[in-house]
């Protein structure tokens, strides 16, 4: 039997609501404080902790990096790498490519259920770098401008497209090609303030995106700064330095999702929210759920023993009895669910 | 090296393809532009071969994606509540590592949700079939999993 044509849908209407240009370039105005942007994490920026960053001030949050190659062919991998739900935005895919043709198609099949797509020009692994992939792309300047390119001329501003980068050794080359990325159409640029070669546990350089900030100032091409946004002081910091439109948080928010609303440490409220959004959304794989909820409470300053205790556990209902065991975890629609910043422990 | 001259690298790379050099340059990716087959050259001299895509191919997965799955998964609050994990069950291929985690995912729902009697049963069942699947006890540590939360269930 012959197949019906497939109708393809076109790319999720943009409102003031969800477009993440229209949210970066107006937050000084309306909320007084740049765009406030949860970045991709390798494994970990999944729908269960996408929502909890939503419940506390987070303007835009990115999935992880998704290689278009494996998205296009693999239904095995769609599935593995992207869910999403009706509240997952305003929502970001983030995707990994080296060529045209494969983020043609990519965006092809995401953009009716995402409200923008970034072309990751930062990730310094390896693995990836061999394939031009992640920061490759940063040293290519005519591909990934080519890549821009095909994109906005085929959708122009039914779709939003970013790059983020990192910074080059030699500052005014990341200018040229931020200049290079204005010109070919790309919507918002995010400079991630290391080299490809800089260390995480080097400071993160903002004097360098200031430095590409002044000199593309004329393209009107909004610049978000990521970077060693580790708490909420240090988001008004680093767009004062920077003068960024939006800070991006990647590690800070992994331990403290709640950081965008001022929260010093990790509320108690967030380790709920992300138990219930994990099972209601159909689990995830056990040793992320229990990486996020050790960065968790190692953010909360819970004691070494007891993280080391729940580091030794195999299973979620284990996990699960675990926090029964210590805390009051209370579950969806208990009274006081999520409304409790401080760890409310058991026996004390 | 500079950053400079490990920009565009056209050595190598056949008609309508581009070539891209990592920095430093210690492999020579070539791709094709119309496909979007890559090949990778080590710095080994090894060579790798990212296969193409054709046209066809690529229907195929729009097909799939759109028609068959209506795009991506979509997971709203409380889907679970209108699937039947037991009907489900005995719709879905166990061999498949997903079919079994988001089967045991039901349970790990109900027993979060203190809904013991519920996941008891559905535990009980769900060890039952897998058992069945379970060749070179590949399965152990789900099982368990599962055992536990039975283990749990009745004494609470």
């Amino acid at each position: 039997m012959e197949k019906s044509p497939v109708l393809i849908p076109k790319p999720k209407p943009l409102k003031p609501h969800n477009d993440p240009l229209h949210i970066i370039k107006t937050r000084r105005t309306t909320h007084k404080r740049p765009a406030t942007i949860a970045g991709p994490m390798v494994r970990y920026s999944k729908l269960p902790f996408r929502q909890v960053c939503r419940q506390y001030d987070t303007d835009i949050v990115y999935t992880p990096m998704i290689l278009a190659r494996e998205f296009v062919r693999n239904p095995h991998a769609r599935l593995a790498d992207f869910s999403t739900n009706s509240n997952d935005s305003p929502l970001i895919v983030q995707v990994g490519t080296n060529n045209v043709m494969d983020l043609l198609k990519f965006v092809e099949m995401v953009s009716p259920y995402c409200d923008g797509i970034g072309i990751n020009c930062g990730c310094p692994i390896k693995e990836q770098v061999r394939e031009g992939i992640g920061c490759a792309l940063i040293y290519n300047r005519e591909l990934l401008c080519s890549m821009v390119k095909a994109v906005k001329e085929k959708y122009g501003e039914m779709l939003r497209l970013e790059t983020k980068i990192r910074i080059h050794e030699d500052w005014d080359q990341t200018v040229r090609l931020c200049r290079d990325l204005c010109f070919a159409g790309v919507d918002w640029i995010t400079i991630h303030g290391r080299t490809k070669n800089t260390r995480s546990s080097q400071d993160s350089n903002f004097e360098a995106i200031r430095y590409v900030v002044d000199r593309i100032h004329d393209k009107e091409v909004p610049i978000v700064a990521n970077g060693d946004c580790l708490q909420w002081g240090d988001v008004q910091k680093i767009a004062d330095i920077t003068g960024a439109h939006g800070v991006m948080a990647v590690r800070g928010i992994l331990s403290n999702p709640a950081l965008f609303s001022g929260f010093k440490k990790c509320p108690w409220s967030c380790v709920e929210w992300f138990w219930y959004y994990t099972l209601e959304f159909g689990g995830l794989p056990y040793q992320l759920l229990q990486h996020h909820l050790y960065c968790m409470l190692e953010n909360m300053e819970v004691p070494r023993n007891l993280i080391k205790d729940l580091m030794n556990i195999k299973g979620t209902s284990e996990l699960l009895d675990w926090f029964g065991d210590h805390f009051e975890l209370r579950r969806y629609g208990e009274p006081r669910f999520a409304t409790c910043a401080d760890i409310p422990w058991k026996n004390q | 090296m500079g950053d400079s001259e490990a920009a565009v690298n056209s050595v190598d790379a056949p008609k309508g393809s581009t070539a891209v050099t990592a920095n430093p340059p210690k492999s020579t990716i070539s791709v094709d532009g119309i496909t979007g087959e890559v090949t990778v050259r080590k710095a080994s001299g090894k060579v790798k071969v990212r296969k193409g895509q054709s046209k066809e191919e690529y229907e195929n997965q729009l097909y799939d994606y759109f028609q068959l799955n209506a795009g991506p998964k979509r997971t709203e609050e409380k889907w679970m509540d209108k699937v039947d994990p037991l009907a489900l069950l005995q719709e879905v291929d166990l061999t498949i590592k997903l079919n079994r985690q988001s089967l045991t995912n039901f349970c790990e729902r109900l027993y979060y949700q203190k809904r013991y009697p519920e996941c008891l049963k559905l535990g009980q069942e769900l060890v039952r079939r897998y058992q069945e699947v379970n060749k070179k006890n590949k399965m152990q540590r789900e099982i368990e999993e599962l055992e536990y939360m039975i283990k749990r269930s009745i004494d609470k």
